[in-house]
């Protein structure tokens, strides 16, 4: 049986609890740990024709599979290498999240494990909310401590909003990376100057010593992108593809700022906050809502965003599309934000009261008392950001899906459903019914 | 509870949740459900925290991701052969 890995798979930036594990330590063969965190799928081929497959916990990483013609595997880290080898959407599967599996030279399994999802321990006593902050600023340092010590010299830059999610990053990655810039992102449109975000990313930036690559990009020039952040995000549901519109236009703009260099930049962003905190909201523009959210309560709302995290790729699928390793450093402090009650879901300040548990007085007040601004949206001051651009051109929901099928040479869009269904791929270990059928 | 009992809870469910008119002659419980735009992506999401909840059951991806799993009918017999999984299960001794 032949094993096709088809394109790159995606830099691993994974954690194992204390460690981080990275693709040098897939490439020399290390096993990747019973619970891996982070950024973190790839394929190892290992010395007696045997092939691994991994998959973080979370799903943030991607891996995809297909059977090939003579029964062998084809594997990628995008469906559309897939399609382009051949195969049909419904065809492809994903491997399950927190899978590890070994296949022998016959495509045979001869291990497989499978972790749970990360979840919130109970306590024997309850924590404050303080305790908790700290515990997560020591992840979030422990993390970030390895891997600048991973990537000697190598310069880093952090997606800064001015939110607090970014910010937190910021203020934590100054301490480990020696070269670290900040990028900001802005839609340039007529008869206005910088947005709110600009503006307070820049002056964030200046109290933390860092420089900042601004990233201002013309209705148009985000529109452009949509091909790649369609099959590179793996996705057609509009916040996920506004957002990595975003994200497009970001690693766009970090490799032009870094032509000089002998290595790309590290990435770091903020994400993956919103998600634990179940801080979304749907947006209204032009008399239309978007981005609606099931009506549940806030801590099942909170489970079904991090078990959406399994069919995001938003981020990390953009950025390696632009040769940038993404490191979410949120993503190794699951446990621990899923640790937080319920009730503290529902206050609306949860998350401000949570950044200075873990940041005490590191971030400036200005950051805390900030409105929360979507650079999809924008709000009233940025005109309706990425979104508006979107809706303003045709490009709403119904296009995106037509266009993500056009591209993955699908006719039939129910096709769609049946490979992405609340917020889960379809996924399977691949096993080798076939090719045992034969030998029977 | 079998699986027409189970049928009848889904389909007030989904009724009342997704605003199905009382007299709507293209709505039954065979009626793709997705396909014929009663449950988008949001809603299926609002379906399975229903089952949940109600019927104290996950819905596994294999069975999420099935063709059946588009119609009430198809959605009750998936659920009822699940709550019966979950009673053949042995419970386990205290410790």
């Amino acid at each position: 049986m032949s094993v096709r890995v088809l394109g790159a798979t995606d830099p691993v930036m994974g954690w194992d609890g204390a460690r981080a594990y990275l693709d040098a330590d897939g490439a020399a063969g290390s096993p990747p740990p019973e619970r891996l965190d982070g950024v973190g799928a790839a394929t190892q081929r290992l010395g007696d024709g045997s092939t691994r497959l991994f998959r973080d916990r979370l799903g943030v990483g991607k891996l995809f599979w297909a059977r090939g013609g003579d029964s062998g595997l084809d594997l990628a880290a995008r469906p559309i290498r897939l399609i382009e080898a051949g195969h049909r959407l419904d065809d492809i599967s994903a491997l399950p999240r927190g899978c590890v599996v070994t296949l022998d030279a016959a495509g045979h399994v001869v291990e497989e494990r499978r972790a749970p999802p990360p979840r919130g321990s109970a306590p024997d006593e309850p924590e404050s909310l303080e305790a908790i902050g700290a515990r997560i600023r020591d992840r979030l340092d422990a993390y970030l401590a390895q891997i600048a010590a991973a990537h000697p010299g190598r310069r880093a830059v952090i997606c800064l909003s001015g939110g607090l999610d970014s910010s937190t990053i910021a203020a934590v990655a100054r301490r480990h990376f020696d070269d670290l810039a900040a990028i900001s992102f802005d839609i340039d449109l007529p008869d206005r100057g910088d947005s709110e975000d600009r503006a307070a990313a820049r002056r964030l930036a200046g109290d933390l010593g860092m420089t900042v690559i601004e990233a201002t990009v013309s209705p148009e020039a985000l529109i452009e992108t949509l091909d790649l952040v369609l099959t590179e995000g793996i996705d057609w549901r509009d916040f996920n593809v506004h957002a990595a519109l975003v994200n497009a236009a970001l690693g766009r703009a970090i490799r032009e700022a870094s032509a000089g260099d002998a290595t790309p930049p590290l990435v770091l962003t903020g994400d993956l906050s919103n998600e634990y905190l179940a801080d979304y909201g749907a947006e209204r523009y032009r008399g239309a809502t978007y981005y609606a959210l099931p009506r549940l309560g806030p801590d099942r709302l909170r489970d079904i965003l991090v078990q959406g995290l399994d069919t995001c790729h938003r981020e990390v699928g953009i950025f390696a599309a632009h040769g940038l390793p993404l490191a979410q450093p949120f993503a190794v402090a699951a446990d621990l934000y899923l640790g937080l009650p319920a009730a503290f879901l529902a206050e609306p300040d949860r998350k401000e009261r949570l950044v200075r548990a873990i940041l005490g007085d590191a971030l400036p007040d200005y950051i805390y008392s900030r409105p929360k601004v979507r650079a999809q949206t924008g709000g009233l001051d940025i005109g309706g950001g990425v979104l508006g651009a979107c809706i303003d051109r045709g490009i709403d929901a119904d296009w995106l899906r037509g266009r993500f099928a056009e591209l993955h040479r699908v006719d039939d869009t129910s096709a769609l459903d049946r490979f992405i269904r609340a917020g889960r791929y379809r996924a399977a270990i691949p096993t080798h019914r076939e090719a045992i059928h034969e030998c029977v | 509870m079998n699986a027409s009992d189970i049928a009848a809870e889904l389909e007030a469910f989904i009724r009342q949740q997704f605003h199905v008119a009382p007299n709507d002659p293209n709505f039954d419980r065979t009626t793709d459900l997705f396909g014929a735009g009663y449950v988008d992506s949001v809603g299926v999401i609002e379906t399975l925290a229903f089952i949940g909840e109600r019927f104290d059951v996950e819905v596994p991806e294999e069975a999420l991701l099935s063709e059946s799993f588009t119609t009430i009918e198809g959605m009750a017999e998936a659920i009822a052969g699940l709550v019966q999984d979950a009673r053949a299960r042995p419970v386990s001794a205290a410790g």
